[in-house]
């Protein structure tokens, strides 16, 4: 646990201040504050229904999906405004990569999985095939279906549907992941797989990761950050090193909180 | 125009939005443009005739060339008579077989009785009207000539109806048919006052949607009645009377109407407009709040 | 006590009334088809299918016939499904769900389905024949059919879009897919069913048609040699031959058959698809 480099003060990739996001008339997050280290894994803890997933479709804009949602605050990325009306999607989301807690193929094959995104941002048609091996390589899946990328990527298993989705979201080279509890719809044998494969991104990538899942913060994550419902809304009431959070919670709600974990 | 969702699309996205925008608008203009050349074409008769004579004149005489006479009242009574004889003959056999479908017989029975209903709505009114001709007309005349009359007119409109009040009837017991059959077999109650007092007084909003909706229906309609009714111009004395409808009035004149005559068909067209478009809007809200409750 | 016996008298009665209703509707249905089917199927064969009708159409096929139906239906269909397509997918992926744009689009649709078919051959005329000069024409009565049947297509075609679970959207958007690519390659294979399932129903209830088209398309049985001529329908043709041509009840009968028939594949085929497909929606959604 020491030997993880204490995040330096400015080389925060994301920072978010005052985030408040409603659906239509119901409030779902208030004021967040919180800062996300470079090449570090951020856990995102807290009970369900307090915002975590929304805070996640925050980060890539996701939230413009659902129609009446409104989002307010500051979200920057790499000294891009996120939120600001003129933040280029397309760019933001090639760099801001998202993994969800059911795995989400599409109904295509395997091959065209991986090939539909990076056709989308224009890469070579002579590169896509050497991404496509590499990528999946990475997820250890290349040996389980370099035999079949032709057939339907529904025929795989869920883990190795999680992991193709994975593949599919690194093929695009993010900065950032954000992964949505991407173990939590898989048998604990895939979960562990897919759990083992993030960490090791810490090298190349920042991830943002939402679990409920407070063993899995421990022994996978470098910083916590617990929501918690206040007033009607989730919000952050601690933040920091996993070590701080779980051994030195300050706030009364963490340290309840994370006492599920010691015991 | 919303600026923060269109400035965050890409160009061709931006494209593609529009292009669909303008289908949809030009979908959603193509009611109105009906209402708006109706109403153009029917204008003078309007201005120059005025409703009043419709009901005043008491002949229907569009092409005299001296005193032409537009007296709708006998083509009132008949496209009145004839809907609501076969709303009134449709909807207690629709209700029952929907209710037979809903709580009586096995899935696969009505799974089958359902899928009929559907292909009986996809029989064209054409056919109907002809069978009507050969079949139904020949058996009233037998009885009570000349047989094309009203009375074939509701047998045949009765039967095109049908479908669409059943199915409409079935959907609003559907809601909650196995939660009402369940907790009410809990209480000890049986099905026939299951079906009764519980679930046709729920579904009563839904099925009455339906039978605005079966009534919109047969006020449009026009081949099946103008086939076996016979067309007299006449206020029917009794059911087997030839009549004559608005609908079948248009298609009888329409080709070879000019000026005042062919204006006077449009207004009642726009008549028809009206009055389906209110007896479909009064099914809708009706069907609606019902669901909501 | 005493309620049991009655209750129990009400159950059976309604069993009873249920069934002579449900035996009364299949029986009627059943005359129809049969008595449709056997005096119209002797009249039918090749020839009767491919030759040009003559004696004001006691005698000859209905070659002709046909081929305008196709022909109609054809313009129809070109009408009805790039504008039926567009304007679901508007509704179902771009629009603000209850914007004042899309409750008017939608309560517009659902009045343009009541319109009755008269009223809409009034509208072609007006519109289509005499202020586009289309005369009475193949092209006009398409364009007819295409406005009618346009709300049937919106709505099969929207439903199908409503049935893709979101996560698919999400899934492409987190890609940074565009809205163009995710529709063609995700959505619409994905909707494909509600697509043709629409196209379908659309297509029976356009050739089922008769009122809209006596004006717009006429009654010309030559063959047509543009879509700018005119050509009856084989509705047309079953319509005049019933009213205008004494003894003209056999090819009636005959051309009543073939229409019935294909008719009733056609949606029989529709339902059949539709079931399928709802059928593999759920069985995916229980995995």
């Amino acid at each position: 646990m020491t030997n993880r480099e204490q995040p330096a003060a400015t080389d925060n990739v994301l920072t978010i201040d005052g985030l408040n996001v409603s659906y239509g008339k119901v409030p779902a997050l208030r004021d967040v504050r919180l800062t996300v280290p470079r090449h570090q894994i951020t856990a995102v803890v807290g009970p369900s229904g307090c915002g975590k997933s929304t805070f996640l479709s925050v980060l890539n804009r996701l939230t413009d999906l659902v129609p009446d949602c409104r989002v307010s605050g500051r979200v920057e990325f790499d000294g891009i405004d996120v939120l600001s009306r003129g933040c280029d999607l397309f760019a933001l989301r090639r760099r801001v990569g998202m993994v969800f807690q059911k795995p989400n193929p599409f109904a295509l094959s395997i091959r065209r999985n991986m090939e539909l995104p990076l056709r989308e941002h224009r890469v070579p048609a002579t590169e896509i095939d050497g991404i496509i091996e590499c990528s999946l390589r990475d997820v250890g899946l290349w040996d389980e279906v370099k035999d079949r990328l032709d057939k339907s990527a529904l025929k795989l298993s869920g883990g190795q549907q999680q992991r193709l989705c994975l593949a599919r979201a690194l093929s695009l080279d993010p900065e950032v992941l954000l992964c949505d509890e991407p173990c939590s719809a898989l048998d604990p044998l895939s979960g562990e797989i897919v759990e083992d494969l993030i960490s090791r991104l810490r090298e190349r990538i920042t991830v943002v990761i939402v679990t409920h899942n407070l063993a899995q913060a421990r022994r996978l994550t470098d910083n916590v950050a617990v929501f918690w419902q206040q007033n009607g809304a989730g919000t952050v009431v601690e933040a920091g090193s996993v070590d701080d959070v779980f051994e030195n919670p300050q706030s009364e709600i963490a340290s309840a909180y994370v006492a599920g974990s010691r015991g | 125009m919303k600026p923060s969702r269109s400035n965050s699309w890409s160009d061709p996205d931006r494209r593609l939005e529009l292009a669909l925008r303008a289908a949809a608008s030009v979908s959603g203009c193509v009611v109105l443009l009906i209402v708006l050349f109706v109403l153009w074409q029917a204008l003078p008769a309007l201005r120059d005739i005025g409703l009043p004579r419709f009901v005043a004149d008491a002949d229907w005489r569009p092409t005299s060339d001296t005193q032409p006479q537009f007296g709708m009242l006998p083509m009132l009574a008949g496209s009145g008579l004839v809907t609501l004889g076969a709303v009134l003959l449709a909807t207690p056999l629709a209700v029952f077989s929907a209710v037979l479908v809903e709580f009586y017989v096995p899935r696969s029975v009505a799974w089958l009785l359902r899928r009929l209903l559907e292909l009986l709505n996809g029989v064209p009114s054409v056919v109907f009207g002809f069978w009507g001709l050969v079949v139904v007309v020949p058996l009233i005349n037998a009885w009570q000539p000349p047989g094309q009359s009203l009375l074939a007119g509701v047998l045949v409109l009765s039967l095109m109806l049908i479908p669409t009040i059943a199915l409409s009837a079935a959907v609003a017991l559907r809601d909650d048919a196995g939660d009402l059959a369940r907790s009410a077999a809990a209480l000890g109650l049986d099905r026939g006052a299951v079906v009764w007092s519980l679930a046709v007084p729920r579904a009563s909003r839904g099925i009455g949607g339906g039978v605005l909706l079966g009534a919109a229906r047969a006020v449009g309609e026009t081949m099946a009645v103008v086939i076996v009714c016979g067309n007299i111009v006449q206020v029917p004395a009794s059911l087997f009377d030839p009549v004559r409808t608005i609908t079948a009035n248009i298609a009888m004149e329409m080709s070879y109407a000019t000026a005042g005559h062919r204006s006077v068909l449009f207004a009642t067209g726009l008549l028809l407009i009206l009055v389906t478009g209110f007896l479909v809007a009064a099914s809708r809200l009706l069907s609606r709040r019902g669901a909501r409750a | 006590m005493s309620t049991q016996p009655r209750s129990a008298t009400l159950d059976r009665l309604t069993a009873m009334a249920g069934w002579l209703a449900a035996a009364a509707i299949v029986a009627a249905f059943g005359w129809l088809v049969f008595d449709i089917v056997r005096h119209g199927a002797s009249e039918v064969s090749w020839t009767f299918l491919t030759a040009e009708p003559a004696d004001a159409g006691r005698a000859g096929g209905i070659g002709t016939v046909l081929v305008s139906t196709l022909l109609i239906l054809g313009v129809c269909l070109a009408i009805a499904v790039p504008l039926g397509l567009g304007t679901a997918v508007w509704l179902s992926e771009f629009a603000r769900p209850c914007s004042w744009r899309v409750t008017a689009i939608r309560w517009s649709l659902d009045l343009l389905a009541s319109v009755p078919s008269i009223v809409f051959g009034l509208f072609g005329m007006v519109v289509f024949c005499q202020m586009l000069r289309l005369g009475f024409s193949i092209a006009a009565g398409g364009l007819t059919l295409g406005c009618m049947i346009l709300p049937l297509v919106v709505q099969t075609t929207y439903a199908g879009l409503q049935s893709v679970p979101n996560e698919l959207r999400a899934g492409a958007a987190a890609l940074a897919i565009s809205r163009a690519s995710t529709l063609r390659h995700l959505l619409l294979p994905a909707a494909l069913h509600g697509v043709v399932v629409g196209v379908m129903l659309g297509l029976g209830r356009a050739a089922a048609e008769t009122a809209a088209l006596i004006f717009t398309s006429g009654y010309v049985t030559r063959m047509p040699e543009s879509l700018l001529d005119s050509g009856r329908t084989a509705s047309v043709h079953i319509y005049d031959l019933a009213m205008n041509v004494p003894r003209g009840e056999a090819r009636a009968y005959a051309t009543a058959a073939v229409l019935l028939l294909t008719l009733l594949l056609i949606n029989v085929a529709a339902t059949v698809l539709a079931d399928r497909w709802l059928q593999r929606q759920t069985a995916r959604s229980f995995r």
